[in-house]
């Protein structure tokens, strides 16, 4: 835990100063680590045009954990993505992403070069299509590390052995050696971790990092993140599918369909008391232990196709409580309550849900 | 059972063993994959399933779950005979399976179908789906027009409406309507056991629900039996009867999935129930229930394969392998520690109920 205590100590002199801002007075809390304001991304080739952001606004602060939540092509992905500037070509985004008081999408490439790794880092779904699988693991990690600090192989191969240590790989020298195939899923994403680690980013992005992993090893690196995520204060935007691993870990949720986030706030509340119907509907498709053999009220139909949206609210279509005005214009993403944000004309008019749905 | 085609042929084979003949019973079911043994290698062989029992009630869900490597889908594959098992027996309605006065394989594999994970890899993207439902159906002998007829009834049972869907492509669909393209595809062999190998593991959560109540509702219209493979406990929960607890190729752990959920006996099941995310942001898990991989199936621990991540482990359990014992009604499980007898300190000694 060397390289903890060093980046601890690092840390040390930031996070005091967060914690004295934090407890007494949080009335002047430092600025956002993340500011998104407005993010739309468009894809344009000759065969497609079609917008798959639809102006995202978020911001997140040192040490806190965002997740994205939501199905497959809702723009989770994308959107963490887009903050790395990771988009397929013919990507138009607009908007705009401050990381830092940086303008990402202003950067040139050889300056977005240098954000990747000590500014943000990612760590993707599939660990196994992530490394080269003709380099061992440890040589992939120090040659991150040289890429970005003056550092000799020695210097470099140790720093990759102690961030190994850190992600609790066990005999951490040993498996410097090993190639990525030569793990198991689990421990090639704890690598995959050590290697988004291993520049200190400030903000970690983490995309379905456990969706691949037994519900063994899933906990085991959840458990990890939270930890490492407090210990080096990073802040953390974690997209995941499942609302279950989203209340293990993170402080805020924003969930997405189709291109917008149609709620947001605080894990508990968004647990406790879902505003929008889609919100409410995904928690009713979890399958929880205390419902065996009773019927599962799934969302009926499936999420609209992003080149053919609904003219009005993009649920509207599978919404059970939508109202013949919902397929008239886009609801506004509207504040219900401190830090916690709607998009729907039912929920904004202060009806709860339990009130609408008949 | 009317909507389905009027051949004979394809009616439901006759429930021959009553009621209380158990669907279908498998006893001893072994498969060791040898691997090297090349240029300059030391052959070793994978114990992948080593010695598996178990039956299956008619009408009911038995669900396998375990982490990756523990089995389950070469569990799968010897029932459904794509793999040849080394050893055991597999008995359908009281019938042996591939031996001489039992039932033909050929009879089998209609009888007992699959559907696989991956929805799209395992449609042929070149036939639309009235050909893909239609071809199992075909390949019998069944007249091309009763086939399509069949394909048509199939699809319509799985919510997929034929005037809208029949001709499409597998790529046009959506990766719900692709499962249940399979599912349709399995039903239209008429078979009395479907094998469900995570088949809705890949499926968002909500496409996930629909998908899990249209299984319900087939298995009660058509009295189908399952085989649920999944690593989702809470889904294996919702829809199994019985459930099976596999670890590095052996049962540890059988029995009614509430006494298996609810009182779990083996260590390794009880670590595996609390890996699951408490669902509650105020009640966060602090320590992993279980911590590392599970050991490699290659050159597995002597005696009991859990007790390397267990933390009762004692001298015993290296010595002996825990057999696989009754304790209570209907659960059996595996582990030294909770059977009578078994010389762990904290087995009682003798007779009698334990824990």
């Amino acid at each position: 835990m060397t390289l903890a205590a060093t980046l601890a100590a690092q840390e040390s002199a930031q996070e005091s100063a967060q914690e004295s801002e934090q407890a007494p007075a949080p009335a002047v809390a430092p600025p956002p680590l993340v500011q998104v304001e407005n993010l739309r991304v468009r894809i344009k080739t000759p065969d497609v045009d079609v917008t798959l952001l639809h102006g995202l606004n978020f911001s997140l602060n040192q040490g806190e954990v965002l997740c994205l939540v939501g199905e497959s092509g809702s723009g989770k992905s994308i959107t963490v993505r887009s903050l790395l500037r990771l988009l397929p070509p013919g990507a138009i985004v607009e908007g705009s992403i401050i990381v830092d008081g940086i303008d990402i999408l202003a950067l040139k490439p050889a300056q977005l070069r240098a954000v990747r790794g000590p500014l943000i880092a990612i760590a993707f779904q599939e660990p196994a299509t992530s490394f080269d699988p003709a380099f061992t693991i440890g040589y992939q990690i120090a040659e991150t590390v040289r890429a970005h600090e003056q550092v000799s192989w020695a210097d470099a191969t140790r720093r990759a052995q102690d961030l190994l240590e850190l992600v609790q790989v066990p005999s951490a020298k040993r498996r410097l050696d090993a190639y990525p195939h030569e793990l198991s899923g689990g421990l090639r994403q704890r690598a995959m971790i050590a290697l988004a680690l291993s520049c200190r980013p400030k903000l970690l992005i983490a995309d379905e990092p456990t969706t691949a992993l037994d519900a063994t090893v899933q906990i085991q690196v959840l458990l990890l993140l939270r930890e490492l995520q407090r210990e080096l204060g990073m802040a953390t935007v974690f997209v995941t599918h499942d609302v279950g691993v989203a209340c293990e870990i993170a402080d805020q949720v924003a969930v997405m369909y189709s291109g917008r986030f149609v709620e947001m706030g605080p894990i508990e509340r968004i647990i406790d008391a879902p505003r929008h119907p889609y919100t409410a509907g995904l928690l009713g498709s979890v399958v929880t232990p205390d419902v065996p053999g009773a019927r599962l009220e799934p969302i009926p139909g499936a999420p609209p196709d992003p080149t053919a949206l609904p003219p009005g609210c993009s649920f509207e279509p599978r919404c059970r409580v939508a109202r013949p005005a919902c397929a008239q214009a886009m609801p506004a993403f509207t504040q219900i309550a401190p830090l916690h944000q709607v998009r729907c004309v039912l929920a904004a008019s202060g009806a709860a849900m339990g009130d609408i749905e008949k | 059972m009317t909507i389905l085609s009027p051949q004979s042929d394809y009616d439901t084979a006759p429930d021959r063993g009553g009621p209380r003949q158990p669907m279908l019973i498998v006893q001893g079911l072994r498969k060791h994959f040898g691997i090297g043994g090349g240029f300059n290698g030391k052959a070793a062989v994978v114990r992948a399933v080593d010695g598996v029992s178990f039956d299956v009630p008619k009408n009911k869900t038995l669900g396998i779950v375990g982490e990756s490597g523990c089995g389950k889908s070469t569990t799968a594959k010897l029932l459904m005979q794509l793999i040849r098992a080394d050893e055991g027996e597999i008995i359908l309605d009281g019938d042996p399976v591939a031996m001489s006065r039992g039932v033909s394989l050929r009879d089998y594999r209609r009888s007992v179908q699959m559907v696989f994970q991956d929805s799209y890899a395992s449609l042929n993207p070149r036939l639309s789906l009235q050909d893909t439902v239609a071809f199992g159906p075909r390949a019998t002998g069944i007249p091309q027009a009763a086939a399509m007829r069949r394909a048509h009834d199939m699809l319509r049972r799985v919510g997929l409406a034929p005037e809208v869907f029949a001709s499409r492509l597998p790529h046009e669909l959506s990766g719900g309507q692709r499962q249940r393209v399979n599912i349709a595809r399995a039903l239209a062999m008429n078979p009395r056991v479907l094998i469900l190998d995570e088949a809705v593991s890949a499926l968002d959560k909500s496409v996930e629900a629909q998908v899990l109540n249209l299984l319900q509702d087939l298995k009660q219209e058509l009295g189908l039996t399952y085989l649920f493979i999944s690593h989702d406990l809470n889904v294996v929960r919702y829809i199994s009867d019985r459930v099976m607890v596999m670890y590095l190729g052996k049962v540890v752990e059988i029995g009614d999935v509430k006494d298996v959920f609810d009182h779990a006996l083996h260590p390794y099941t009880r670590g595996l129930l609390s890996s699951r995310p408490s669902m509650n942001p105020r009640q966060r898990r602090t320590e992993p229930p279980l911590s590392g991989d599970p050991p490699s199936p290659i050159d597995p621990p002597s005696g009991c394969r859990f007790r390397t991540r267990c933390s009762f482990a004692e001298t015993v359990c290296a010595e002996r392998e825990p057999p696989l014992a009754s304790l209570g009604l209907d659960q059996q499980v595996a582990c030294h520690a909770v059977t009578p007898g078994s010389g762990h300190t904290q087995a009682s000694a003798g007779e009698g109920a334990s824990q």
